[in-house]
Parts: structure tokens; sequence; C-alpha cells
């Protein structure tokens, strides 16, 4: 029952997938607080679309960037559900591939009826 | 918000991280009590920013966590179907549900969570034999660096651990806790998985519970950026003092402590659902 070194594998994968999805929030959080402040502008009290935070983007305002920060930090346990699968599906564990698919599932449900 | 509102915010944050590192709650359970009594924002924004988070904490303390091999990751996608979908139900109840509701809820769950800590300094729970049966194919093992032994434990009544797991979820998407106030004492009370792996798993489940319950609040615009990213990085900056803390300090001379601060919440809370609010709030 030791840890095999497929499972070490995949914990390293799925470790990986969360130390970059923390990454890539926190440099938006802090390239959106700055222009932000430079701007004087104020964060959004409520958290726009996925098309009008890229509008924002686009138009240069830090606000989006934080926006974009917070989705970016909500969507990395989704990716690492999905970095999960993938991985059980290539070491030929199908029961649990199956079983994180269905996760996955749940969770892109949501998102997706939340997005729209 | 002014600046020094953001600051007490996330300051605030910080010391519920801490504390909730040092107990292994996360900082979910005492962050939307802090937020609601003491600075008055809608339990809603509240839960839905505690939820953001949870997802942070579980980002952070996962990646440590897999690294170790303290995660079971087959028994948390497992769990991870019924809570999931209990946290999806629940946030769904929290947005059309009464505040007061919402707070009475809350208050009865932060009593629970001091109980339940209470048993806990008691409970010595032995793990499951390597030849026990594994029809779910769940058993694990890993290096407890404290005693530098190999831990090999297989989970127990999974049925069960399926139920408690989606009644977490529920609570979870209601009250925006991370549900790891509820999971880990499953895992290890219900379940005999060790507390390490336990805690290992059960931060990287509530991860995915929390998203599910932060997607439901962001389709009702509850995510307030003014309250979330204080909340994020207090959240953030405390869980890291909180970790390198609970390696010094005796954190079983601090329960009493820490339970006595979860009774105060716990009273404020069921008090606020009636209209009553305590002399220190606000």
């Amino acid at each position: 029952m030791d840890q095999p070194q497929g499972q070490q594998a995949l914990n390293k994968t799925t470790a990986s997938v969360l130390v970059w999805g923390f990454r890539v929030s926190a440099a938006l959080l802090v390239l959106g607080l700055v222009v932000s402040a430079i701007q004087g502008e104020e964060l959004h009290t409520s958290l726009e679309s996925i098309p009008d935070l890229m509008g924002e983007i686009a138009d240069g305002n830090g606000s989006g960037l934080v926006g974009l920060a917070i989705l970016v930090m909500m969507a990395t346990p989704i990716a690492s559900t999905l970095s999960v699968a993938i991985s059980s599906i290539r070491l030929g564990d199908r029961r649990y591939a199956a079983i994180t698919a269905g996760v996955l599932g749940i969770l892109i449900v949501s998102a997706t009826i939340s997005a729209t | 918000m002014e600046l020094w509102e953001s600051i007490a915010l996330g300051g605030s944050a910080a010391l519920a991280a801490v504390l909730g590192s040092m107990l292994g709650l996360g900082g979910g359970v005492f962050l939307v009590p802090i937020f609601t009594l003491f600075f008055g924002i809608d339990p809603k924004v509240a839960i839905a920013a505690s939820a953001i988070s949870v997802i942070t904490n579980s980002v952070v303390g996962s990646s440590n966590h897999l690294r170790n091999g303290f995660t079971n990751i087959r028994l948390a996608m497992l769990l991870g179907l019924t809570t999931v979908s209990g946290a999806i139900a629940g946030a769904l109840l929290a947005v059309v549900a009464n505040a007061g509701v919402l707070s009475f809820i809350f208050g009865l769950v932060l009593l629970a969570a001091a109980i339940s800590m209470l048993v806990r300094r008691q409970a010595v729970v032995p793990n499951s034999e390597p030849g026990d049966p594994d029809p779910f194919r769940l058993g694990a093992s890993f290096t407890d660096r404290a005693t530098g032994a190999v831990v090999r434990y297989i989970p127990q009544r999974v049925p069960l651990g399926l139920g408690a797991s989606a009644l977490a979820g529920i609570l979870s998407g209601l009250l925006g806790v991370g549900g790891g106030v509820i999971q880990v004492p499953m895992m290890n009370l219900l379940m005999r998985v060790p507390v390490k792996a336990a805690a290992g798993t059960s931060t990287f489940l509530v991860g995915m519970t929390a998203v599910a319950t932060a997607t439901v609040f962001y389709a009702d615009g509850k995510i307030d950026a003014t309250v979330v990213v204080p909340a994020m990085i207090g959240i953030f900056a405390g869980s890291q003092l909180g970790s390198s803390l609970t390696s010094r300090v005796k954190t079983a001379n601090l329960v009493l402590i820490f339970v006595a601060i979860m009774l105060y919440l716990s009273i404020s809370m069921i008090l606020k659902a009636f209209g009553i609010e305590l002399p220190i709030e606000d």
C-alpha cells in the first residue's frame, strides 16, 4: 500500500497545477491593484460577467484585472480536478477517472450556469 | 470602502486564518461571523468572500499536503461527488434564504464545531489494518515526519462517509465555510482516516466544494471585490503565519481559549438571528 510511482506522479502534477493557478492569480491581483491605485479607480462591489471583465481589461482598467484574478483563483481547483482525471486515465485507473469526471462535470455545469 | 476599512478587513481575515490553521479548521468558520458581526457586511456577501478565501487557502495548503503525501486524491474525488453536489444545493438555498436564518444556522454550526473540538481532544481513533478489505481501493500511506514511521490506512464505512459528506457540502454551500470543520472529524472518527491524511484530503476537497459555492454567488452578484480582495490577502498571510506558529505552539493548550471564542461567536450569531446584538458588535 506504499504510494506507487504513478500515485506520486499524480500528486506532483496536481500540486503543480495548484501552484501555477495561485501564481497567475496572485500576479493578476497585484497588477490589477497597482493599476487601480494609479488610476484612482474603485474595485467592483459586484463582480461582472466574463465578457464585461475582458472589455475592462482591454480598456486598461485595473478592476478588470482584479476580477480576472478572482476568477482564475476560482478556476484553479477545477483545473486540478481536470488534471487528476487526465492522470487517472493515463494510469489506467478507469473507476477513479470516471468518478473524477463526474465531479468535474458537476463543477463545470455549476460554473457554466453561473457564467450564463 | 475606505482604505482603513480594507486594512481592518484584511487584518481580521488574517486573524481568522491564524486561528483556523492552528485548529485545523480553515479560516471560513471564523470569517463570516467576524465580517457580519463586527463590520456589518451583508451575510451573503460575507459567505461569498469566505468561499473564495477558502479556495485560496485550499489551493495553497493542498500543494504542500500533496507533496507530503497526506492527500488521498481517490478519497477526495469519491467524497467530492456528494460534497460538491451538496454545496451547490446549499448555495442555492443560501441565495434565497433569509439572513436571520443563515445567522441562526451558522451559530448552531459554530456550537457543534466547538463541541467537536472538545471531543477531538479526547479521541484516539485506531487506524485500520493493512489486511482489512478495501473494496473501494482507497487504501493509502504516508510517512509521518514527526515519528519517521510509514502510516498505512484503509478508509472504513465509505457509504456513511458519502452521506456525511453530502451534509458537509450542504452546510458549506449554505454558510460559505470550507466544510473542514465537519470533514476532518468525520473522516477521522467515522472513516478511521489518520488525522494528517484527513486534514490533507479535506484541504483538497474543500477547494472543490467552495468553487461550487462561489459560482452560485457569482451568478447572484454577491462577489464584492472590495471585501473579497482583503479577505483573500488576509487569509493567505494568516494561514502562512498560522502554519509556522502551529509547529511552535502547543495547540492543545489553546483549544479551550478558542472554544470560548467560538462559543461567543456562536451565541452572537444566534442572538443576531433574533435581532439582539451583544455590546461589542459593530
